[in-house]
């Protein structure tokens, strides 16, 4: 007699089962993420952004004390060469500019442009500051801040902040037939 | 005193690899400055002028068009 009953029990799941009522089986799982740190600095190049890794300024009239790079005037909307600095740290960091002219050129016939850098991220002008107002300088011989990142360029991926420059070079007093050369270095650093 | 001592550098082993050293990224830009030779011609008329300059600047300094000046100098 026991069995009827359990026998009713099995023929009425079948049925709910049949009905769409199942049990709803939840299976339940635990992810774990684990983002890769980001800190780089890299070129950038657009129609407006020149150069890269070599600035030229061929042909120089040294009857002049003001010279732009190549296909560069005054006011064109136009970087030399720009940088992305790329952080996902969360913590404040530094990009700092140096140079070294080679022999006989020298630092001060050099000059750099650096104005508010671009946040790429937020398309919006980057919240860091400037370690001096933007105009031109001339380049320092030891590694300098120049900017200090904002609390939005802390973490800026996936674009990051873009910090561009304009080069210029007085060539008075130079010698005509001589190739010069000076090098300038940028640097991210998380260290002031 | 060997046990504290592994104890010690392992410690620090583990201390150096949990904590995140960002050296410092860089790269480079090598500015490249040619300049042109310029020279100076004194013609004969007197005039001082250098090379490069556009027809409207020769003509500016008194130089006519189709005539022949003659070179006296070139510094």
């Amino acid at each position: 007699m026991k069995t009827i009953p359990a026998i009713f029990i099995v023929l009425v799941n079948l049925c709910i089962g049949a009905l769409g009522f199942a049990d709803t089986t939840t299976t339940q799982g635990t992810g774990t993420f684990d983002v890769q740190q980001v800190f780089s600095l890299a070129f950038y190049t657009d129609a407006n952004v020149l150069y890269s890794s070599n600035i030229p300024f061929t042909s120089m009239d040294s009857t002049k004390t003001w010279v732009y790079a190549d296909n560069r005037r005054e006011s064109d909307g136009k970087s030399d060469t720009a940088l992305t600095c790329l952080s996902n740290l969360g913590v404040t960091w530094y990009l700092k500019i140096s140079a070294q002219a080679n022999p006989p050129f020298t630092l001060d016939k050099i000059f750099y442009y650096f104005g508010q850098p671009w946040n790429r991220t937020t398309s919006s002008t980057a919240d860091g500051s400037l370690a001096r107002p933007a105009s031109w300088y001339n380049l320092p011989a030891s590694s300098t801040v120049i900017y200090i990142a904002g609390n939005n360029d802390k973490i800026n991926t996936p674009y990051g902040t873009l910090c561009s420059f304009s080069f210029a070079v007085n060539p008075s007093k130079l010698a005509a037939n001589t190739l010069y050369t000076c090098t300038i270095t940028y640097t991210l650093t998380t260290s002031p | 005193m060997t046990r504290k001592i592994i104890g010690i550098v392992l410690f620090f082993a583990i201390w150096f690899s949990t904590v995140n050293v960002h050296t410092a990224t860089r790269l480079e830009s090598i500015v490249t400055a040619f300049v042109r030779p310029v020279l100076f011609f004194e013609f004969s008329n007197g005039t001082l002028v250098s090379n490069g300059l556009s027809k409207a600047t020769y003509r500016k300094i008194g130089l006519e068009n189709a005539k022949v000046y003659t070179i006296v100098a070139g510094v």
